[in-house]
């Protein structure tokens, strides 16, 4: 619910995509509606696995003087995967039914979530895989991880899911046409999810905005003073004269008698 | 005579509502060597589709579930006798297109008429 989160939350789909971990493809982005399987299984093929969905859940900053209203402070992302009965073909002659090369019994199910729990954590510190390391880059810290486990009270299908609740520390937004620092992780960002394209690509662009330097830092936006207190601050030093402007020695002198 | 009153009105409504299905015998997950699988008609009641989702008993319970019905089959014993359906076992819809697959969460088979079976959603 802030650039920063959207942009994390993109960065740990697209690094869990790329990662090679047991549900393949299969990373949902904030994913609402229910995952749905025909009865044939090939109109859904695309979920035939175990699936990750991965949230931006809450976030809560604190102590806002230095960035204002820009602040991420703690956010919680939330990965919730499961694997559910309807994910395992069965062929209808003898009942055999596998799902990631596993039975699709209780503790195979079990074991999928604990290997796919496992995958998240390895996943998201990965030195080889860029998306994870542009994810590392808007974190200042990692603050809690907390994993839980729950099965569908099975009326109508068999479900086990786990949860993981990871809790970062985050850069506070940038403001519009801020110019963002080579080699950072919004260039490195940027850059990737061009070369992906990615459908968000037009609304980054249009929050981050071209990079401006103006002649001031704009102190309202960057820490949330009014101009009256950063006037009154002196912020906007010789009475807001552009810093662009360079004042020299008198070039001349004119005597006036 | 009551049980031939009873076996008759049974039969008449088997007649109109029962389907084609396999039963296919499971242990473990893995198909149960022990028992056959057979086709047999009985009546396949399958249920309201919605979501079956996961519960983390916290607020951030969120997630998507997965879409699913279930039903209830139900046996005739008498037309099926020594059939012994487990709590695992699957049964395949044969009448229904694309022959969808379901599994057996537990049988109630107290009745002397019928094996009632809930089932939840297998693909």
């Amino acid at each position: 619910m802030s650039l920063t989160s959207m942009a994390l939350r993109i960065a740990a789909v697209q690094a869990l995509k790329a990662g090679g971990t047991l549900v393949g493809s299969n990373v949902l982005d904030s994913q609402i509606a229910a995952i749905d399987h025909t009865a044939d299984g090939k109109l859904s093929s695309d979920q035939e696995h175990p699936f990750i969905a991965v949230y931006s859940d809450a976030a809560r900053a604190m102590d806002l003087g230095s960035t204002g209203l820009r602040s991420n402070g703690q956010i919680e992302l939330l990965f919730n995967f499961g694997v559910s009965m309807t994910m395992a073909r069965t062929d209808k002659e003898n009942g055999a039914s596998v799902v990631s090369g596993l039975p699709a019994t209780d503790p195979h199910f079990e074991a999928l979530l604990d290997m796919i729990s496992l995958q998240i954590a390895r996943v998201l510190v990965d030195p080889d895989n860029p998306w994870a390391q542009v994810f590392g880059g808007f974190v200042t810290s990692y603050l809690a991880k907390e994993q839980a486990r729950s099965s569908s009270n099975v009326d109508r299908a068999r479900l086990a899911a786990g949860q993981i609740k990871l809790t970062v520390a985050a850069f506070a937004d940038p403001i519009h046409g801020q110019p963002l620092a080579e080699g950072g992780p919004w260039a490195a960002f940027m850059q990737l999810a061009e070369t992906d394209g990615l459908s968000q690509l037009a609304l980054f662009q249009a929050a981050l905005g071209d990079a401006s330097i103006g002649p001031y830092a704009e102190f309202e936006r960057l820490t949330g003073v009014t101009s009256s207190d950063a006037k009154s601050l002196l912020l906007y030093s010789y009475g807001g004269v552009p810093e662009a402007i360079i004042i020299t020695e008198a070039s001349g002198v004119v005597d006036l008698g | 005579m009551i049980s031939e009153l009873r076996a008759e009105l049974m039969g008449e409504v088997d007649e109109e509502w029962a389907e084609e299905i396999r039963h296919l015998p499971m242990t473990q997950g893995q198909p149960d060597t022990a028992r056959d699988p057979i086709e047999l008609r009985a009546i396949l009641r399958s249920g309201d589709r919605g979501e079956e989702r996961a519960d983390f008993g916290r607020r951030a319970s969120g997630g998507p579930g997965i879409a699913a019905g279930g039903g209830v089959l139900r046996i005739d014993r008498s037309a099926n006798i020594g059939l012994i359906v487990k709590k695992g076992d699957k049964i395949v819809a044969l009448d229904r297109l694309s022959k969808p697959v379901f599994e057996v969460f537990n049988v109630d088979d107290r009745s002397h008429l019928r094996l009632i079976c809930e089932l939840g959603d297998a693909v």
